[in-house]
């Protein structure tokens, strides 16, 4: 890898898009100065005329959900979190695997007959389901117990994280093995370098253009992991609890702690066909930022794929 | 004391549950500041012995009988710590294609220096001022240039001479060249080999030089060893070799070498020079056939002495069976 991989425009373009939302997110405060909660709509003498969820053109720009909350500043508020946590997850993931990478192809003979089933067979398991099977007893858990939301920001992260390690160390070992047969890294053995060695010096950086690659797919799978655990009510530091309706037809909303996207599809899922908006908006967001992340794939792909072909630099 | 003194080794490949034999019973030996030409047709087991005294068989590769005694003591007893204080300190090998053999994102100077840390023989400030030195040795004239361009940058010829340049950095005794020349045009493999050859004998070091070309053994090599299908054939020193050779499969190897003045001797092959005469004295050479794709030894055979320092493989001669030759 190098620095020629930013001189390609998809990538840039996808980062520029990435890091404008992160932006905004973080100076949210001192660029906009709308309501950021519109619960009941006055005409000019004072009369009600509307109450919340509002749509995009009576409460502009995006209008808001049930509790009267904006959803533009919902959705540039969660930005940071969601993208930050997905990320997050992603490095780890990636890091974790790499590094496991190293051990399980370096002691290969020893640990296949142990691991390689385990390994093949978790490939095959849809990581939503995996995730929903693994989360859900923490979140009541959470109710029963009153635990912290630190704790289980933690915990699901950590498990997050573990549940895409599998299928990565899988296609990593393959690499490594592909990488370890090449002529010069017998040419390397042959100066009397130590194993480790040749996996840090020479078989990693081989590998870096890969590693940021498989991050940003990573980070789209955790988005769209993020997504369908949301519509499952599991959100990211457990969730809140509102209660709505009145005394005849009440009943508990969901949402998320953090305020990442994930919760407004989780607890708007429901509002599908009266207010489509408060759904829609959020996954144009998650849209969004999937296609600049794949901008950058795209991008890196294009630098990878000359070094491919044998003709480097 | 021999430096190197390689018995009976066998080397098997595992392939599924077949069980293939590379090297069946290789025995030679190298001095100190000798050089010897291990010489045969590709896949005869020629790159595989080399790497079996490296230590650096592929997984599937292993040493089933034999030993490899170097000064002394046996590598195949040593431990993989002990073995990496061997490679590249005490013998180095110099491989077959630079172009894949260096690390395409590493710089050269780097890269030429990578022995000379893992021996931490020199200290690190003064690696740098080691690399410049190390690429005047192979004939750079442009070293702090060199120094820092990635292989990509360099000729054929320019990175085989890095090549050498990483293989002798930490001056070992015993240097293995694996057709070091093969991916090189004619002009350019004169000078590398001269290079090789000028160090060699600059610095005592012995080499084992593989080749499948006569050519670089009549001008290099001390002694030579000819080897076909896992097997030494034929082996003697060079003039010997060259004035008197036996083996049918050595003379039609010697035919191949083009020669200008009789064009139409590049076009000899091995094959025919066999049918030719496959008796020596009455012994019958072995093998019977020298093509790789066919099972080659159907019966026992060794390697006989038929005058001093000269060994020539025959059938290994039965009771009754050597009568019928005899009448043939
Ligand atoms: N990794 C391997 N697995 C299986 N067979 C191998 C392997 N490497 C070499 N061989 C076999 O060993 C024999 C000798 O190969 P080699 O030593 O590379 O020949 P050469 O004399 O051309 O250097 C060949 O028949 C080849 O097929
Ligand atoms: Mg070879």
């Amino acid at each position: 890898m190098n620095w020629k991989l930013f001189k390609q425009p998809q990538l840039l373009i996808g980062m520029l898009i990435i890091l404008t939302l992160l932006f905004l997110s973080f100076g949210f405060q001192s660029f906009f100065t709308m309501p950021e909660e519109v619960k009941y709509l006055y005409d000019e003498d004072g009369s009600m005329i509307g109450v919340a969820p509002f749509t995009p053109t009576e409460v502009p720009p995006f209008g808001t959900d049930k509790f009267g909350r904006s959803l533009f500043h919902l959705i540039l508020k969660g930005a940071k979190y969601t993208i930050l946590i997905a990320f997050g997850i992603a490095i780890l993931r990636v890091a974790a695997a790499g590094i496991l990478a190293v051990f399980y192809h370096h002691y290969y003979n020893k640990l296949r007959t142990v691991l390689e089933d385990i390994i093949e067979s978790t490939l095959f398991i849809p990581s939503s389901i995996l995730a929903f099977i693994l989360l859900a007893p923490l979140t009541v858990h959470q109710v029963q117990q009153d635990r912290g939301f630190t704790e289980i920001l933690t915990i699901q992260c950590i498990l997050l994280v573990l549940i895409g390690i599998p299928q990565l160390l899988s296609t990593f070992t393959k690499d490594m093995a592909k990488i370890a047969e090449k002529e010069y890294i017998i040419s390397i053995q042959s100066l009397g370098a130590k194993p480790f060695y040749v996996y840090w010096k020479h078989i990693l950086p081989e590998m870096a253009s890969r590693f940021v690659l498989v991050t940003a797919q990573q980070i789209i799978q955790v988005l769209i992991l993020l997504a369908h655990l949301g519509v499952l009510l599991i959100f990211l530091g457990g969730r809140s609890t509102f209660t709505v309706g009145d005394i005849f037809n009440e009943h508990e909303v969901f949402t998320t702690k953090t305020g990442e996207w994930a919760g407004l599809i989780g607890h708007n899922f429901q509002e599908i066909m009266l207010k489509p908006h408060t759904l829609l908006i959020p996954l144009a967001f998650f849209s969004l930022t999937i296609f600049s992340l794949n901008l950058v794939i795209n991008g890196i792909q294009n630098h990878i794929q000359p070094t491919s072909r044998g003709g480097r630099k | 004391m021999e430096l190197l003194d390689v018995r009976n080794l066998r080397v098997t490949f595992q392939s599924g549950k077949e069980e293939m034999e590379a090297v069946q019973d290789i025995s030679f030996t190298v001095k100190k500041g000798e050089t010897v030409a291990l010489i045969g047709e590709s896949g005869s087991g020629k790159s595989v012995t080399s790497l079996a005294i490296m230590g650096l068989l592929p997984e599937n590769g292993r040493v089933k009988d034999g030993s490899i005694l170097f000064k002394g003591g046996d590598l195949l007893q040593r431990s993989k710590k002990e073995m990496q204080q061997i490679r590249g300190k005490e013998i180095s090998m110099i491989f077959q294609d630079a172009m894949v053999s260096l690390n395409p994102s590493m710089k050269i100077g780097k890269q030429i220096t990578e022995g000379l840390k893992y021996h931490k023989i020199t200290e690190r400030r003064n690696l740098k001022q080691e690399a410049l030195r190390l690429l005047s040795v192979v004939g750079f004239t442009n070293p702090s240039t060199v120094y820092h361009q990635y292989p990509g940058q360099l000729s054929g010829g320019m990175k085989q001479r890095a090549l050498i340049a990483m293989a002798i950095s930490c001056e070992p005794e015993l240097l293995i060249a694996d057709e070091p020349t093969t991916a090189l045009d004619v002009t350019i493999q004169k000078q590398i080999l001269e290079l090789m050859n000028e160090y060699k004998i600059k610095t005592e070091t012995s080499m084992l030089l593989i080749t499948h070309d006569f050519g670089v053994v009549s001008e290099y090599a001390d002694r030579v060893l000819v080897m076909f299908g896992g097997k030494i054939v034929e082996a003697a020193d060079v003039f010997t070799i060259f004035n008197r050779p036996i083996h049918s499969y050595t003379r039609g190897l010697m035919n191949s070498i083009p020669r200008i003045e009789s064009p139409q001797d590049y076009l000899t092959t091995i094959r025919d020079s066999a049918v030719e005469n496959p008796f020596y004295k009455g012994r019958a050479f072995a093998p019977e056939t020298y093509s790789l794709e066919l099972k080659t030894y159907y019966s026992e055979s060794e390697l006989v002495e038929v005058e001093p320092g000269h060994y020539v493989r025959f059938f290994t001669e039965k009771e009754g069976v050597t009568q019928t030759w005899q009448n043939l």
